[in-house]
Order: C-alpha cells, then sequence, then structure tokens
C-alpha cells in the first residue's frame, strides 16, 4: 500500500497547509514564554482553534531550522537530501544540519541542556524520551498531531510507547530497532543446512549453528555459528514469557530468575561455551557482528536492519529470515529506535511540526530513508510501500519485517524508566557480562542479581 | 617628567593572559567540580533555569556504596602495582642501553619514542587485533604450538576475560609510554658525571659495583620523579582501558577514570557524583604523592648534600 492511501497522512507540506499548523506554533510560543508548565501538562491546550491569520513566521518568511542527528558520512547524505527535498517543497524553510560522530552526539546534546543553550529545533534522541519530558525540555507533540490529523495509529504497536510519557507523544520513531537473522547462504550451503524460515525455533538455531562452525582439535575457532550481541537476546527472553522485570514502566520485581527466563540465558550460555557461539566481548572485540560476517568468521548474526547497506556494498551472498521462535512459541522484538523530538523552545514549532510530520511520511523523508536501507519502518505504510518491498533489491526476503512488525514491544525497562539505567548498568550488565565470558552461569548470576535488582527497585520507591 | 606605569603592574600585566587562562581553565573547573560535588545535578536540564539540589556530602556517601566501587579500587591497585615498578624498571634498563656510545643509537632513541607520539587509539586498535584470542598474533605461537604437538594449551583471551583484561591493559600501557621515561633517565644517566665513574674504575671498581654504588644514587632523584608522575599517570589511566577493553568484561579492567566518565555521560549523567568521585580521586593521588614526598628523604640522594 502507497502512502497516499493512508488518508491523514501529510505528503508534502504546501503554503496552505503549513498555514493550518503556524497557529499552534504561535500558541506554543505564547506558552513557551509564560511560566514554565507543569511537566506532566501538555505544551498546547487542548482544543488550540486553527486560526485564520497567520502570525509572524509567515511562509513567505525565510525560516531556518537546526536539525540535529549523529550519523557517519553516508548516513549524512541521505539525511541532506532529505533536507534538501523538504525545502524543495518548501522553500521558505531551510534546514541547516547540524552533527556529530555517535560517541560524542549524545554528550554534546546533554552540554547544550545543561548550559541552558539552544538546543537545535529538531533532533534525533537514542536515549530515555521519558527524562527529557519531565524536565520540559521537548515538545508535547501530540496536541500537533491532532490538529494536523497526524496518523499516530500507522506505527507499529508498541514503538511509540518509548516515545511516550504520561499519555502523550513526544517524539515521532522513524524505524524500529528489531532484530532479524541475517545469515551467510555461501556457508549454510557449504555446512549442508537447509535456510532459516519462519517456522525455526532456538532449537533449531542451536542445530544450524553447531553444523556451521568450524573448531580445530586445539580448541581455536575458525568460524562460528552465531555471533549476537548480548542484548539481542532480550527478544527471546520477553518472547519466551521472561525477561528484566515484570513490568516496563513500574516494576516491582526482576524476573531474570524465572524458568522462562533462564531457559533462554542457559540457551546462550550453552552456544558460547560450545563455541558455537562467539562470546559478546570478544565479539566487539573483533569490531562488531558486521565485520565477522562480512569475513567469513560467523555463518549467521542477529542484528537490525542497519547491517543491509554495508553487506548490500560487500556483495555478500546473504539473506535474511525472522527471529527463531521460543520455546512459548511467541515472539517479541525491539519496538525502541531513535526519535525525532522537537525542542520545546524551537522559535518556530510549525515550520518544526511541518518538517517532522515531512520526515515521518512515506513519500516525503522516509521515501529517501528506505532506498539508502538500513532501517525497518516504523510506520506500517513505510513498511509496506513499494520502495521498500521492491523485490529487486537485497535482501529477497523482506517479508521477515513484517513478521517481526506484529511482534514489536518494549523489552527492557530502560527504555521508558529513566531509574532502570542505573540499575542495569550497576547491577545486571556486570553480571551478566561474567556469564558470557564463561565465569559464571546464568543460575548462578541471577541468584545474586534479581535479590538486588529488587532491593534497588525498592529503595527507588518501586512499584510506584 | 615622562610617565612611567609602576613596574610591579607591568609585570602582572605580562602575566596577565597567562594567568586568566590559569584562572578560567583550571581553577574555576576545579573550585565548580568542588561544588557540584555537593549537589545532585544531573545534565539534563539547564544548570540555571532548574538548579541542582544541594545534598551536602550525600554523593560522597553515595560513591562508597557503588557496586563499582570495590572494583575499580581493586583495579586501581593493581594497575598502579604493575604499571610503576614495571615502567620504572623497563625503562631504566633501555635508558642504560641508549646511554652506550654505539653507532645508529639515535635511531634506536627514536624507535623507542615513537609510541609516545602515536595517537592511543590507533596503538590501542592494533593491539586489539594481536590480542585476538583466535587470530590475535600473540596467541598464534601457542596455537602452533597447541596443534602441531596435540598440546593442552589454552591461550589466554586477553580482553573477554577478567584474569587478563588488566594484564593486556598493562601491556599497552607500557608500550605506549615507556619511551617518555626512557627519555627522562636518559637524561638523568647523561648528567652523572663521568670522572666519578673513571675514578672508581682506577680503583677497581667493576660495572655492577659501579652501577650499585655510582649510577643509582646519582640517579635517584630522577627515579624519584618517574615514580611520582608515574603513580599519578597510573590512577589517571584511561585511554587504553577505554579504546581497548571499554573496562571490560564486567568491569574487571575498569579504571577511576573511566568509571567518572561513565558516571558523568552514562544514560543517568549523574554529574554530581561524577565530581564527587573526581575529588576522592584527586585525594587518593595527592595522598600517595605526599608519601612519596616523606619517603624519599630515606633514599634519594641529592649532591647537594640534601636529603
Amino acid at each position: 500500500m502507497r502512502s497516499s492511501q493512508v488518508p491523514n497522512q501529510r505528503q508534502s507540506v504546501s503554503r496552505r497547509s503549513l498555514l493550518k499548523v503556524l497557529p499552534l506554533g504561535a500558541g506554543a510560543l505564547l506558552a513557551a514564554c509564560a511560566a514554565p508548565p507543569p511537566a506532566a501538562a501538555p505544551a498546547l491546550p487542548a482544543g488550540v482553534p486553527v486560526a485564520t491569520e497567520a502570525p509572524a513566521v509567515a511562509s513567505t518568511e525565510a525560516v531556518t531550522l537546526k536539525w540535529g542527528m549523529w550519523g557517519d558520512a553516508e548516513e549524512l547524505k541521505a539525511h541532506q537530501a532529505v533536507a534538501d527535498a523538504f525545502t524543495a517543497k518548501n522553500p521558505t524553510i531551510k534546514i541547516e544540519i547540524v552533527t556529530a560522530p555517535w560517541n560524542d552526539y549524545n554528550t554534546k546534546l546533554k552540554t547544550l541542556l545543561a548550559s541552558g543553550d539552544e538546543l537545535y529545533d529538531v533532533f534525533w534522541y537514542a536515549f530515555n524520551v521519558q527524562a527529557l519530558a519531565e524536565q520540559g525540555v521537548i515538545e508535547n507533540l501530540t496536541p500537533y498531531a491532532e490538529q494536523s490529523k497526524f496518523d499516530l495509529k500507522d506505527y507499529w504497536p508498541g514503538t511509540l510507547d518509548q516515545a511516550s510519557y504520561k499519555g502523550n507523544v513526544y517524539g515521532l520513531i522513524r524505524d524500529a530497532g528489531a532484530s532479524i537473522l541475517y545469515y551467510n547462504k555461501d556457508i549454510f550451503t557449504e555446512a549442508k543446512v537447509d535456510p532459516p524460515t519462519d517456522k525455526w525455533t532456538l532449537d533449531d538455531l542451536k542445530a544450524a549453528a553447531e553444523k556451521l562452525s568450524k573448531i580445530e582439535a586445539s580448541g581455536r575457532v575458525e568460524r562460528y555459528g552465531l555471533a549476537m550481541e548480548a542484548g539481542k537476546l532480550d527478544a527471546f527472553l520477553v518472547g519466551n514469557g521472561g525477561g528484566y522485570a515484570d513490568s516496563m514502566t513500574n516494576p516491582s520485581k526482576c524476573i531474570l530468575d524465572t524458568k522462562e527466563s533462564l531457559q533462554v540465558l542457559n540457551w546462550f550460555h550453552d552456544l558460547i561455551s560450545k563455541n558455537f557461539a562467539i562470546k559478546p566481548a570478544a565479539l566487539d572485540q573483533a569490531g562488531g557482528d558486521a565485520a565477522v560476517f562480512q569475513k567469513g568468521q560467523a555463518a549467521m548474526i542477529i542484528q537490525n536492519a542497519s547491517r543491509i547497506p554495508a553487506f548490500n556494498t560487500a556483495n555478500i551472498n546473504y539473506d535474511i529470515a525472522p527471529l527463531p521462535l521460543p520455546w512459548s512459541g511467541q515472539r517479541a522484538n525491539e519496538a525502541g529506535g531513535a526519535r525525532w523530538l522537537m525542542n520545546a523552545k524551537a522559535k518556530n514549532k510549525a515550520a518544526a511540526w511541518a518538517f517532522m510530520t515531512f520526515l515521518n511520511s512515506a513519500d516525503g523523508g522516509n521515501s529517501i530513508y528506505v532506498k539508502s536501507g538500513g532501517m525497518f519502518p516504523a510506520q506500517k505504510s513505510v513498511a509496506t510501500s513499494a520502495a521498500f518491498t521492491d523485490p529487486n533489491q537485497k535482501p529477497a526476503n523482506r517479508s521477515a519485517f513484517a513478521i517481526e512488525g506484529a511482534a514489536l514491544t518494549i523489552l527492557s525497562p530502560g527504555l521508558v524508566l529513566p531509574a532502570w539505567d542505573d540499575i542495569s548498568g550497576n547491577i545486571i550488565s556486570p553480571a551478566m557480562d561474567k556469564v558470557w565470558a564463561l565465569e559464571d552461569t546464568p543460575d548462578k548470576a541471577v541468584a545474586v542479581v534479581c535479590p538486588a535488582v529488587n532491593e534497588a527497585l525498592k529503595k527507588a520507591g518501586f512499584p510506584k | 617628567m615622562k610617565w612611567r606605569p609602576n613596574r610591579q603592574l607591568e609585570g602582572y600585566a605580562f602575566l596577565l593572559p597567562g594567568l586568566l587562562g590559569f584562572l578560567v581553565f583550571t581553577i574555576f573547573p576545579v573550585i565548580f567540580a568542588l561544588v557540584i560535588s555537593l549537589t545532585n545535578w544531573n545534565l539534563s536540564a539547564s544548570i540555571f533555569e532548574k538548579p541542582p539540589q544541594f545534598v551536602a556530602f550525600g554523593n560522597y556517601l553515595d560513591l562508597f556504596e557503588l557496586p563499582i566501587f570495590k572494583q575499580v579500587a581493586g583495579n586501581m591497585l593493581f594497575y598502579v602495582a604493575a604499571i610503576v615498578p614495571l615502567q620504572t624498571l623497563l625503562s631504566l634498563l633501555i635508558a642504560l642501553g641508549l646511554n652506550q656510545k654505539l653507532r645508529g643509537m639515535k635511531g634506536f632513541r627514536l624507535i623507542y619514542y615513537m609510541p609516545v607520539i602515536t595517537t592511543v587509539v590507533a596503538g590501542a586498535l592494533v593491539f586489539q587485533l594481536m590480542f585476538d584470542r583466535d587470530n590475535g598474533l600473540i596467541n598464534a605461537p601457542l596455537w602452533w604450538l597447541a596443534e602441531t604437538f596435540g598440546l593442552k594449551i589454552q591461550p589466554p583471551e586477553w580482553l573477554t576475560s577478567s584474569a587478563w583484561s588488566k594484564t593486556a591493559v598493562v601491556i599497552l600501557t607500557l608500550w605506549k609510554n615507556v619511551g617518555f621515561t626512557v627519555i627522562i633517565f636518559l637524561a638523568g644517566l647523561q648528567a652523572i658525571p663521568q670522572d666519578l665513574h673513571e675514578a672508581a674504575a682506577i680503583d677497581g671498581a667493576d660495572n655492577r659495583q659501579r652501577f650499585f654504588n655510582i649510577t643509582l644514587p646519582l640517579l635517584s632523584p630522577t627515579t624519584f620523579f618517574v615514580l611520582v608522575i608515574l603513580v599519578i599517570g597510573a590512577f589517571q589511566l584511561f585511554d587504553e582501558a577505554f579504546v581497548m577493553t571499554r573496562g571490560g568484561p564486567a568491569n574487571a579492567s575498569l579504571t577511576a577514570v573511566g568509571a567518572i566518565y561513565n558516571t558523568a555521560f552514562g544514560n543517568t549523567s549523574r554529574m554530581g557524583l561524577a565530581a564527587a568521585m573526581s575529588w576522592v580521586l584527586f585525594i587518593v593521588i595527592f595522598a600517595f604523592t605526599l608519601l612519596q614526598q616523606w619517603l624519599q628523604r630515606r633514599w634519594v640522594y641529592y649532591e647537594t648534600g640534601e636529603g
């Protein structure tokens, strides 16, 4: 289905449509000039009327929006193309791209926030949106969406939860971080292993990994069956009915020690101990899953869509498949992804919103992004658009994305709960690192981790 | 009469540019860090619009309860105990070698100094490859022995095991920094009057006796200086571990400065706590330096008769 068939989705920003939303910006500007609103209150009062006269930022006046994001040179090319396409349709709104490498971007944003300096009008953010919403530094987008009839239901279920705070949406998601299974077709053929199907289970993957691994008598591993970051296990934990905590937003206890969680943890621990999967820390040292997959040092990886452009450029003979099913038979996959946010103090919020809706449309910004590859669109209209499902582009089995799209959810409280970061960073991650380094077993580790997590939750006042 | 400004004022005017820089970029951050260490500032909002709350010594008390506190303290003791003696000994031995009057010695000095001017990131990335369990250069001979002779050898997992990751960081640190202390020792060796060696040789002292009775005592001020900067440097270790192991696995190689960085710029950005950690680190380094200063009276020999 092309995006034009989505009735409420904005396709481009005409002057008339821009004028419709400009009063929203004026209202927000006035609200911003007044005393700061309570954190929970939307930035715009409900029922703001569509004004008949344009405020000072009329479309005939030049507006420049600062647009912040991280990215490498290739990614920035796509962002620049999006900015150019927007300006071509809206000549009075210029887009000034401000960028930093991934490692520096968050530090730069935090420094701007802390110093009280001007933030970017529209910016990408990969961390806890709720913390920013609570501080009132980002704009509540729900009133804008309602006024301009932007279709929030077009997003895969679960994707907007990560950018919501007290029932309001504060960020629009470009793509979901959902993982898929990449496999090297040549290695599968060489090892005489049937390619994965959408019925594959974790036991099937383990059996395949055993056949695909090449281990010398000395124990030196020439090729691993699977290379997977430890964080990717979250999809199987939640899918199997386990996970980190009993609630993503208001946890009362750790559930890593449940039978369902331990089944998944032991599965991965067993794969590593038998050298069928590379240790996550070793994977990191080896340059990450893309590097080992490209070098043929791993037959399968589990990762989000971001690897597709690199594998296509390297001309690897690969394809993708949905994630293997855990023993529960239920799928769960990562809804989290980078979010476009609007600065609560943006000088021209109407123009910023116009740009955000352009970014989040199947024939606007997203049509350019899907061509550059490497993303799993968070909007159904984009994921089902011809640009994305084009069968002539690699990987061939793009239907895997639609299967995972229906299973998107929040896999860890960290995505929505600021207090979880400390618990995860100080208690869970170090303990699980030891498990994946084969210096501890899952059973022994969770026996220590869960009481510590429960204690930390209690100390932080959970459940609320 | 021609007006002449006060000579002292003139002097201060010349000092002003440097003094301003020192005040703005050194003194102010130090005082600011002390102030924010008493608050709960977390970087998520402007310090001017939403001033952080005063928590007195809460951050200092929290610090000792952090799960990583004991781990990082243990790591730092390991780093100091390994790097300081090893680098001192290694650089002294290399400096003695480079102090010989042989052809091509300047070339060797250059070679030993090159890692110092190499970017630590580049060095760390090369070492990362060398330390790889299966394909690294360092484990290659062990794998060869295991394969060829069927020996039951388990080569170290340098970067992915708690047992070896700190050792890997120490090796990289030594490679990177030994050239610097070699230069200092070399300068110290060349400052030792040659006539003392000649007089001792005439009196029948052999090389060993001359080394222990002339070279080492006269080199003691240099050794003291090297020890002081190495202890400070070891406590401030960051880049090598941050790039090569990211402090892992399970914080096994995490340094104090790495922990401060993670606390300040991690997801929760607890600037107040990070500032408190910085002050505690400063106090520890200061205490060690005072201790060294006190101990030096017992073993450092100054030709002027002091010490």
